[in-house]
C-alpha cells in the first residue's frame, strides 16, 4: 500500500478566519477542557461527529494530545511523525496508538493525540467557543484511516477511507458547513 | 593434491575428493572449497551453517533493495526518517518534525509490516456506503430519577 498516513502539515488545519464556518467534527483540537479535575490545555475530540449534536450526550470522548517534546529521543518523535519506521528492509506501522498533529500556529512545536489515552470530557467544554483548531476534511479521513487501524487493526487504502467518508456526506441531510471537494454532489469519483 | 584458484579456494581433483572427502570435509568445517579436474573447479561445497547465512543474507539484500531507494532520498533531502538502516550506517540528521512531515507526507510511501513485524493485510473489497437513517431513540434507564 503506498499511502502516507498523513497529509502535510500545512493541510492539517482549516484557516483561522474560515474555521466559524465548520461545525465541531470528529477530530478538531478543543481546549482547555477538565480531566480528572485539572485543566488540561488541549484534546482531541474522537466521539463520532453526529453523536456531538445530540443532547443526551452529556460527555464526549477525547484522547490526550501531547507535544512531542515531552518524548524521550529524536528517533521516538520521528517514528510519531512518520507513523511508521524501516527496520530491517520494510516499513513498519510504529506507534499505531499515536496520531501526528503538526503545531496550531508557525512557532508551535509538533503534536500527537494519543488513542490510548482517551477521557470522558463534560460537553459544555466541548464546543465552537472552546476549539482551537478544525480538522480540515482531507485530514479527517487521514485521522478516520489510522483511527479504523488502531481500533480494529483495519488497514483500509486512503482512497477507500475518502470514498466511504464521501458517500456518507452526500447521504448526510444534516451536513453543515463547506463541503470537500470530493464529496461535492455532482462528484462521485473521489 | 589440491590447488588454490581465482576462486581463492582450495580444489581438490574429483578422485581425491572420492577417497578422503570425510577428512577433506572435517577440515572445512567453516569454509568452502572447490573440487573440479585439474584444478579447474567445477563445483563449489559450502557448509550448510555458512550457505545458510549465505541465504539470510541473500533475503535480507532483496528486502533491503526495496527500501534503499526511499531511504536513499531521505538521506539526500536530510530528513530524519526513522531507519535502523541508516542509524546503522551512521546517518543521524538532525530531526525536524515538519520537514519529515513534509517529507513523508509526499511520498508514495506506505508502511508494509505491522509493529511486530508481520506483513500487513490489504482490503480488496470494493467499499460503497449504505446510508441509513438513524433512530433518535435513546437509552432510558429504570433506575432513572422521574422527571429528572
Amino acid at each position: 500500500m503506498l499511502d502516507p498516513w498523513y497529509p502535510p502539515p500545512g493541510e492539517y488545519y482549516v484557516p483561522l478566519s474560515e474555521a466559524v464556518h465548520y461545525p465541531l467534527r470528529q477530530g478538531d483540537l478543543v481546549g482547555p477542557v477538565t480531566i480528572d479535575g485539572r485543566a488540561t490545555p488541549i484534546v482531541q475530540v474522537v466521539h463520532p461527529t453526529c453523536e456531538l449534536g445530540k443532547g443526551q450526550v452529556d460527555r464526549i470522548q477525547v484522547c490526550a494530545v501531547e507535544e512531542l517534546s515531552r518524548l524521550d529521543d529524536d528517533f521516538t518523535r520521528s517514528c510519531v511523525v512518520a507513523g511508521m519506521r524501516e527496520t530491517g528492509g520494510s516499513f513498519r506501522v510504529a506507534f499505531a496508538h499515536t496520531f501526528f498533529l503538526p503545531g496550531i500556529h508557525a512557532h508551535d512545536e509538533g503534536m500527537y493525540g494519543n488513542f490510548r489515552r482517551r477521557y470522558l470530557v463534560d460537553r459544555a467544554e466541548v464546543c465552537l467557543e472552546n476549539r482551537s483548531a478544525a480538522l480540515t476534511h482531507d485530514a479527517r479521513v487521514f485521522f478516520i484511516r489510522r483511527w479504523i487501524y488502531f481500533r480494529f487493526r483495519i488497514l483500509l487504502s486512503l482512497n477507500q477511507v475518502r470514498g466511504l467518508e464521501a458517500d456518507r456526506i452526500r447521504a448526510d441531510r444534516a451536513f453543515e458547513g463547506p463541503r470537500p471537494a470530493w464529496a461535492d454532489d455532482t462528484n462521485h469519483a473521489p | 593434491m589440491s590447488n588454490s584458484t581465482d576462486l581463492n579456494l582450495e580444489t581438490f581433483p574429483y578422485g581425491k575428493f572420492r577417497a578422503e572427502y570425510r577428512h577433506i570435509i572435517d577440515g572445512h568445517a567453516s569454509q568452502p572449497f572447490a573440487l573440479g579436474p585439474h584444478g579447474r573447479p567445477e563445483v563449489v561445497v559450502v557448509p550448510s551453517q555458512l550457505y545458510q547465512g549465505m541465504v539470510d543474507q541473500c533475503r535480507r539484500l532483496e528486502e533491503m533493495s526495496r527500501t534503499i531507494p526511499i531511504l536513499l532520498t531521505a538521506a539526500q533531502a536530510g530528513v530524519a526518517f526513522p531507519s535502523d538502516s541508516l542509524a546503522a550506517l551512521g546517518y543521524r540528521p538532525q530531526f525536524d518534525a515538519t520537514r519529515l512531515a513534509n517529507f513523508v507526507s509526499h511520498l508514495a510511501l506506505g508502511a508494509t509490516h505491522d509493529e511486530e513485524g508481520q506483513p500487513l493485510p490489504e482490503s480488496h473489497i470494493p467499499l460503497t456506503h449504505e446510508p441509513v437513517e438513524e433512530d433518535d431513540l435513546e437509552l432510558t434507564y429504570r433506575d432513572s430519577i422521574v422527571g429528572a
